[in-house]
């Protein structure tokens, strides 16, 4: 850590983090009052951030830099909520797959509207195309590992070619919870959280060999 | 008599709404020609496209306000065309076995592969241009409703599990073949379907209907 600290960008590498977080919290302002992240201009953003242009532009290369360092901070939290889901051993039911599950819808609440930014401006650019790409990666790892450590054991049916299905319920789950974000009726979004985890439980573990024998 | 039989000529609009689907039918191919092997539709530029095409510049533009309005214009049929190829699967009998579902998925891919660029680039689009997010959200709507009645039937019948919630599973289903698809058959991937059969019909299988009866 000292050692990086006196390293060439660290002074850089500081002044990302300090002003990052100011800038940040002014875009999620600014965002949640409607306007979306790529009609954001920089002077929208500073102004409403106190930040001056200079700056600004000693510390990122433009508002993709921006989302683009903050994906990169957010990321672990949120693979460290996944592995609620991923460190289960042979669960033993819907309900647990429920209680996993809500530790990442927590995790990625309060980080929703930036996280639509950078879905937004994936196609744009392509540092944060690449973040959001890694990101997915890491999800679909996770689940993959999760998912043939259960075969082995005898929990997640062996017949669901591993690979494959991580890719698949990562995807649902990465489409799924967006949508959930504009879901405001209460009972509905508790019958969608239900429906999901008796679809993931249904798929990968009700039919393994250690519960049709037991 | 002729004249009451005769076809009304076409309005002005109803020619302009003719054109506009023809052009951009034209439009399409080449889309689909330069992204199919991946590549991003926002990236690429207009000019790429209209050279591609042979579509003159200002008949690109007299028609279409920008990329964007073109997904509204061709995205239509798209849409009507994946639903078709989803009848085998919403219509599986009561008796129906993996198999048959895995004959049906693959007919429900065999419908996406040749629009995957366009589904693709509505996906991409819908993210920064509200106009586009509206069109797939009420496509998404309509994948829904038909998925739910296919569950409802089907829990009615004994081919669906009782703990399966037909609307609330019907929205997971949806997101698992939009999102899904993409990923595993999307423009860049493969063209070969049998992986994503395989998977899409054991985790679906096992999701929905295994254990039913």
């Amino acid at each position: 850590m000292s050692r990086a600290s006196s390293a060439p960008g660290a002074v850089r590498h500081r002044r990302r983090l300090e002003l990052g977080g100011r800038l940040l919290t002014a875009a999620e302002r600014l965002l949640a009052g409607g306007t979306s992240f790529t009609q954001l201009s920089v002077e929208e953003l500073i102004s409403e951030a106190g930040v001056s242009r200079s700056a600004f532009y000693k510390a990122f290369e433009g508002k993709g830099d921006l989302l683009h360092a903050w994906l990169s901070d957010v990321v672990d939290e949120i693979e460290d909520a996944a592995d609620a889901w991923f460190a289960l051993e042979a669960p033993e039911g819907p309900g647990a797959i429920r209680s996993a599950l809500e530790v990442s819808v927590r995790t990625y609440a309060p980080h929703a509207l930036l996280m639509s930014a950078a879905y937004e401006s994936a196609p744009f650019d392509p540092d944060v195309r690449a973040a959001v790409t890694d990101m997915v990666a890491r999800g679909v790892g996770g689940l993959r590992r999760h998912i043939k450590r259960g075969q082995r054991a005898g929990w997640i049916d062996p017949d669901l070619p591993a690979d494959d299905v991580a890719v698949l319920i990562t995807a649902m789950n990465e489409r799924g919870f967006e949508q959930l974000r504009r879901v405001d009726d209460q009972v509905m979004l508790d019958r969608l959280l239900d429906a999901h985890a008796a679809f993931v439980w249904n798929a990968l573990y009700a039919h393994a060999p250690a519960r049709v024998a037991a | 008599m002729s004249s009451v039989t005769r076809k009304p000529r076409p309005s002005r609009a109803e020619r302009h709404e003719q054109r506009r689907a023809d052009i951009g039918t034209r439009l399409l191919a080449a889309l689909e020609e330069l992204l199919d092997a991946g590549g991003s539709y926002t990236e690429l530029s207009v000019e790429r496209l209209l050279r591609e095409s042979g579509v003159a510049r200002t008949t690109f533009y007299a028609y279409f306000e920008d990329k964007g309005d073109l997904l509204l214009a061709v995205g239509g049929p798209v849409v009507e065309d994946l639903l078709v190829g989803l009848d085998a699967w919403a219509e599986l009998p009561p008796e129906a076995t993996a198999d048959h579902l895995a004959e049906a998925i693959r007919v429900f891919l065999r419908s996406y592969l040749p629009h995957r660029v366009v589904v693709a680039a509505i996906a991409e689009t819908a993210a920064h241009d509200p106009r586009v997010a509206a069109f797939l959200e009420s496509r998404i709507d309509l994948l829904v409703s038909r998925l739910t009645e296919h569950l409802r039937a089907g829990r009615e019948r004994g081919l669906v599990r009782d703990d399966v919630d037909p609307d609330a599973a019907a929205v997971w289903l949806a997101a698992l073949l939009e999102r899904g698809l993409h990923q595993m058959l999307g423009p860049g991937r493969t063209d070969d379907a049998d992986r994503t059969v395989d998977a899409l019909t054991g985790l679906v299988w096992n999701a929905v209907y295994r254990g039913a009866r």
